[in-house]
């Protein structure tokens, strides 16, 4: 954990600074913001299947109390439930002076030992979508308790696993709290380890959402991995350790194949839509040349390109008008078409929004999307 | 048999009756297999009383019917279902001199491994495997003489 960088419930949208430049004779500005949802499958059906067993002649044949031993226990597809007693009696029929006679055995039982296996599994289908740098971005694992017993887990992320191109930085992790799959902001319990570790009945499952922050200089199709590691309360090593009374039912707890932890590896995929802007100005002078002389006109023109993957959310032009000249009314256009300078139903405007300054929306941009211009008139006082 | 002069017919008959069918005990044990490695470095494979159980594992019941009796017993048959959350493991079932028989229907039925067979989910009928089975019994093949034993065994998988 990370108390000092802990981020707030802001898990969805995000804002960056551009990385568009300007070149020409002023500083432009773009904003761009990407948001990605991922849906999220739930949790394995739980099959319970009830065996009828051969209980059938050996209960008629036997008294009222051994009749309590029959069938009645699920068997869950993971195993037996830790703490079942499985009982088992003989018959032995047999004649004697051609009388018919049987009798029965002592009842055997023992019980079934807790079993302590755990999954953990990557829930994303890809890399989830991130800028650079991003704010506490989610991504979701499901805890699988596939052992036979009642278990509890503790929680922890490891961002320094190797096999990508950046780290992640570990923010949080929640606990789908009222278990609709998707992470909600301010209603999913923070997860605090040793706090409110998930305790799980066996084949059950939580739903984990860990948030990281993305850095920032960091390149398209970078990928970063994010390991969420659960480690059973009861007990974890090689398996085939014996843990004695640890198990329901005071019986043994046994580690299993899975050593009594599970990993899983989630990634973030760096979506670095890069805008650039090229700024371009034609000076025409009253004597028809091209002089940056009083009351010659300036015709900037700006071109918006979108590179890289993913989307530039409400992309933002804004141009501060060159001091010392003076704007065209009405010169304003966006793509060739006329914007007029109110701020108005329309994606620009010119001293409205920003004083002395030009404001084009430009809407959602992506790579496909086609280079966006933007032109306005000012002259030279 | 001193108090007999004391006791009523039906009481007399009724304990005959119990005499009968005192003459053959029968009992039953269940263990595990633990290997220990002995200081040479030899591996013994040991049994012992199973009273925890892993899922997976596998527990070894033995049957012992003895003719605690007078008179040799004729047709004698030990049976013994397969537990609720075990299942039979295959060519487990031991016992010298005996016809070893088993049913897939709780007992109602039985015939040798080979000649079961249990309809699928569609209805088809498919040879029974070792999970199939209900029941497993044993039918000695000769007489059991007094103070004999017959010795059975099988074995089970822990779901």
């Amino acid at each position: 954990m990370h108390p000092a960088t802990r981020f707030h419930y802001n898990c969805s949208p995000v804002t960056l600074p551009a990385r568009g430049s300007c070149r020409g004779l002023h500083a432009g500005a773009a904003t761009l913001s990407t948001s990605r949802n991922s849906p999220l499958p739930f949790g394995p059906a739980r099959p319970a299947i009830a065996l009828l067993h051969g209980w059938l002649r050996a209960c008629i044949l036997l008294t009222a109390a051994l009749a309590a031993l029959c069938p009645g226990e699920p068997v869950y597809a993971l195993g037996t439930l830790a703490g079942t007693a499985i009982h088992n009696v003989s018959r032995v029929e047999y004649m004697i002076a051609g009388t018919g006679s049987s009798a029965a055995s002592n009842i055997v039982s023992f019980l079934v030992d807790e079993k302590l296996d755990v999954n953990v599994a990557w829930q994303d289908a890809a890399g989830i979508g991130v800028s650079t740098p991003d704010t506490a971005r989610v991504t979701t694992f499901l805890l699988t308790n596939t052992g036979n017993g009642n278990d509890s887990y503790r929680l922890s992320v490891d961002d320094g696993a190797g096999g990508d191109q950046f780290d992640p930085v570990a923010v949080d992790i929640y606990l789908d709290g009222n278990g609709n799959g998707v992470f909600d902001a301010g209603t999913d319990p923070q997860y605090v380890a040793g706090g409110n570790d998930p305790v799980l009945a066996p084949e059950a499952s939580q739903l984990v959402f860990v948030c990281n922050t993305i850095p920032a200089g960091l390149h398209n199709g970078d990928l970063g991995n994010t390991v969420l590691i659960a480690i059973s309360n009861t007990g974890s090593g090689t398996p085939g350790t014996v843990l004695v009374n640890a198990g329901d039912n005071n019986t043994s707890a046994v580690i299993g194949s899975s050593g009594g932890s599970g990993r899983a590896t989630g990634s973030y995929l760096v979506n670095a839509a890069s805008v650039t802007l090229l700024k371009s100005v034609v000076i025409t002078d009253p004597q028809g040349g091209s002089q940056p002389v009083t009351g010659a006109r300036l015709d900037y023109r700006i071109n918006a390109t979108v590179t890289g993957t993913g989307v530039a959310s409400d992309v933002v032009i804004t141009d501060p008008l060159p001091a010392n000249t003076t704007y065209t009314s009405g010169s304003l256009s966006m793509n060739n078409l006329a914007l007029t300078d109110a701020a108005d139903g329309d994606a620009g405007d010119v001293g409205a929004s920003s004083a002395n300054t030009v404001t084009v929306h430009l809407g959602d941009l992506s790579g496909a999307s086609p280079v966006q211009t933007v032109s306005f008139e000012v002259v030279i006082n | 048999m001193k108090t007999s002069v004391r006791i009523s017919t039906g009481l007399l008959l009724s304990f005959l009756s119990f005499s009968v069918l005192a003459q053959i005990e029968v009992s039953a044990r269940a263990e595990t297999e633990v290997v220990e490695t002995a200081a040479t470095g030899e591996k013994i494979v040991k049994r012992i009383d199973a009273t925890t159980v892993v899922p997976g594992a596998e527990v070894i019941y033995t049957i012992n019917a003895r003719n605690t009796g007078s008179d040799p017993a004729k047709h004698v048959v030990v049976t013994n279902p397969v537990p609720q959350s075990t299942v039979y493991v295959d060519g487990s079932a031991a016992g010298d001199n005996t016809d070893i028989m088993f049913s897939v229907d709780g007992g109602k039925s039985y015939a040798h491994a080979d000649k079961l067979t249990v309809h699928d989910e569609n209805g088809k009928p498919r040879k029974a495997e070792a999970a199939d089975y209900t029941n497993v019994r044993w039918t000695l093949r000769s007489e059991l003489q007094p103070s004999r034993q017959l010795p059975v065994s099988y074995r089970v998988k822990v779901k």
